[in-house]
């Protein structure tokens, strides 16, 4: 019995393409059949298959896709080419006693099945109206489908999936039937979309994509002539899994809800590389190989998010340096507020997919969670197993077909409510941010042990100090582009050009800070003041203008002067001075830069007592 | 293979046995069998003798060609 308590597992565990053989699917099928227990976890359905063709061969591959899927399927066939007639006895009703399995119906009509000639003969439009022949047959068969459906509606609430029309196989004159207006092509076209129109006004009713599908798998052999031949089974051996797993896809789709929330990892999924050690310049993102890969997959993310699937990352990472990437990264399609749930953290993932599910008040059941890294989606496995984990391949060139291929998120509609969503959830969090932001901070910034090193220029930080002055536009008081030379000058004819290095507890970030001080009678003045923006909110402003306070007493100066100048992308500090304790002193009309004083007298500017600091001698 | 096909009655089957020869060998599962067969042997048989293999023994002595040939 213990053997047989593994059935399931084992058609969990398939490969993705499914079994690997005729022989393995049936022996699967036969283990299932003979597995009470097994059975027993499995969501009941009672398959109700209506064709112009014969489904009997298809038993084995849907009984297994389906338990794959989660149901157990109980199929009636109604017949070869039986339709309406089938649904009016009772052999197809579920046979389960007491609560009834969900009965789902499957029609499944095939143009040339019922008209010989689709396929062979001509249909002529005329300038008075297209072919009458045509005409008649396709009424027929939309038709026959309707009084189908509304004979089920009457006797089962459960979902019907109604096969679009595939193009005929064979067919002549393939080649050029695109080209002909009126061809089968458009006519195909224009029935698929007549019979998108009378089945999605029924409840419960939805068009199964059949021709997406034999198209996909490859329409000249879909078909085995020799199997068609002895049996009237228009599909081979090899495509009856595939059948059954796109069949049952779309009736999981109808039948459960989607899931909610796409939750991901960022290093090696989001982009290439791993950002803490590559830094946020060094990743790969963009459109060639190989950072084409995540920012495919960054596109893909983005249209869930367009259905309505929220996103929220999951990344062991230092969160200022993923905020700096969301945010600055040229390449990078997703911005944090496309997030509507972050957890960057080293805490395990299991752990903060809770928290993400509870955050977002949906079912731990609702998250998938995609992440490069097997162990961790061993670890999510164990410690959060309802999360739906997906089998993230090796190759990231793989990586955007595996989130598009993610059955959980198959919804058979989609609404205006999706579409809005994400962007509701979004002012949601903002909110709740601004209200918490400052606690947490307080809380957040003595846990990262942060060190800085200050020095004054000199020959071997030069470059660098040059390089931050022209390059940073946010975290830039002044914006004024000084060069290399101009800094040397501004170094030794003022109070100095000093820089500023951070190390915490996940790495040395660099030198991430300058400021240049220059001497105007007893005033010190803030000439320049820039932060690499992977430093802010770091308390790195209030440390390093406090040294430029005792740098500036040191000199014999009684007012410390910080000078802004406003430009289209520096607001993060049009703050800077007076939350540090600064008072506005005027703003120029003409030049619009805007003077604050800090009275030296005052010692309350001082540096946070849970940074360590180093001064650095100058050389 | 036998008993993929046909279940643990697939073990008690002769060489005589074939299609309707016994309650486990309908059509279908006769072309389940050779669907397994080509897919196992990588082989395709024609149309016309699929339904002429109407015992074990003559699915045997195909195979025995095909392994001979």
């Amino acid at each position: 019995m213990a053997a047989e308590g593994g059935v399931l597992e084992r058609i969990r565990s398939l490969r993705a393409e499914g079994p690997s053989s005729p022989a393995e699917t049936m022996s699967l099928a036969r283990a299932l059949a003979a597995d009470p227990q097994a059975r027993e976890r499995l969501l009941p359905v009672r398959l109700v298959l209506l064709s112009s063709f014969t489904t009997t061969l298809f038993d084995p591959s849907l009984k297994v896709e389906a338990a794959r899927q989660g149901f157990l399927v109980d199929i009636h066939h109604g017949g070869f080419g039986q339709f309406e007639q089938a649904l009016l006895g009772d052999e197809w009703r579920s046979r389960e006693a007491g609560a009834r399995a969900t009965e789902a119906l499957v029609v499944m009509m095939r143009l040339e099945d019922l008209h010989p000639d689709v396929g062979f003969r001509v249909y002529t439009d005329s300038p008075d109206g297209p072919d009458e022949a045509w005409e008649a047959l396709s009424a027929n068969v939309l038709a026959r489908i309707e009084s189908t459906l509304s004979i089920f509606r009457d006797r089962s609430n459960g979902p019907a999936l109604v096969a679009s029309f595939s193009m005929p196989e064979p067919r002549i004159g393939p080649i050029f039937d695109a080209n002909l207006p009126g061809s089968l092509t458009y006519k195909l076209q224009a029935l698929n979309r007549a019979l998108l129109e009378r089945v999605s006004q029924r409840a419960a009713c939805h068009v199964w994509d059949y021709a997406g599908l034999v198209s996909a798998a490859g329409s000249a052999r879909w078909t085995d002539p020799r199997l068609w031949a002895l049996s009237r089974t228009p599909v081979s051996a090899a495509n009856q899994p595939v059948l059954a797993r796109h069949l049952t896809r779309t009736l999981r789709g109808a039948l459960r809800p989607a899931a909610k929330c796409l939750v991901l990892d960022l290093d090696n999924t989001l982009w290439g590389g791993v950002i803490g050690d590559d830094g946020v310049t060094g990743i790969q993102l963009g459109d060639e190989h190989p950072g084409r890969a995540f920012k495919e997959l960054q596109r893909a993310a983005l249209g869930l998010r367009d259905r309505g699937i929220l996103l929220a990352i999951c990344s062991k990472n230092d969160p200022a340096v993923v905020h700096d990437a969301l945010a600055n990264h040229p390449e990078m399609l997703l911005k944090l507020k496309d997030f509507a749930a972050t957890r960057i953290n080293w805490s395990p993932k299991s752990q903060n997919l809770r928290e993400i599910a509870k955050e977002l008040n949906i079912g731990l059941d609702s998250l998938v969670f995609f992440d490069d890294n097997p162990v961790e989606r061993a670890e999510v496995m164990e410690g959060a197993p309802e999360v739906q984990v997906v089998d993230v391949p090796v190759d990231p060139a793989l990586y955007v077909r595996t989130l598009c291929d993610v059955a959980a998120f198959d919804a058979p509609s989609l609404t205006a409510e999706d579409r809005l969503r994400a962007q509701s959830y979004q002012a949601q969090i903002e909110r709740r941010e601004s209200e918490a932001h400052a606690g947490s901070l307080d809380e957040f910034l003595p846990s990262l042990q942060m060190e800085v090193a200050i020095g004054s220029w000199n020959a071997m930080t030069a470059q660098r100090i040059a390089q931050l002055v022209i390059k940073t536009n946010q975290f830039n008081t002044t914006t004024r582009r000084v060069s290399e030379a101009e800094l040397a000058a501004l170094h030794e004819g003022g109070l100095g050009v000093y820089w500023l290095r951070l190390t915490d507890r996940y790495g040395d970030m660099g030198l991430i800070a300058v400021a240049v001080l220059t001497k105007d009678g007893t005033d010190a003045v803030i000439h320049t003041f820039v932060l690499s923006c992977r430093a802010a909110n770091r308390a790195m402003e209030q440390t390093l203008v406090a040294y430029l306070a005792k740098k500036a007493r040191d000199g014999g100066c009684t007012r410390l002067i910080g000078e802004f100048i406003p430009t289209p992308k520096n607001t993060p500090v049009v703050d800077l001075f007076p939350k540090l304790g600064f008072v506005l002193v005027e703003t120029q009309p003409h030049d619009g830069v805007t003077r604050y004083a800090y009275d030296l007298s005052k010692e309350d500017l001082i540096i946070p007592a849970f940074i360590r600091v180093r001064e650095e001698p100058s050389l | 293979m036998l008993e993929s096909v046909f279940g643990p009655d697939g073990l008690a089957l002769t060489d005589d046995d074939g299609p309707g020869t016994t309650a486990v060998w309908d059509s279908v599962a006769h072309l389940n069998l050779i669907m397994t067969i080509e897919a196992e042997f990588g082989i395709a048989f024609a149309t016309a003798e699929i339904p002429e293999l109407r015992s074990l023994r003559k699915i045997r002595a195909r195979l025995e060609q095909v392994d001979g040939g």
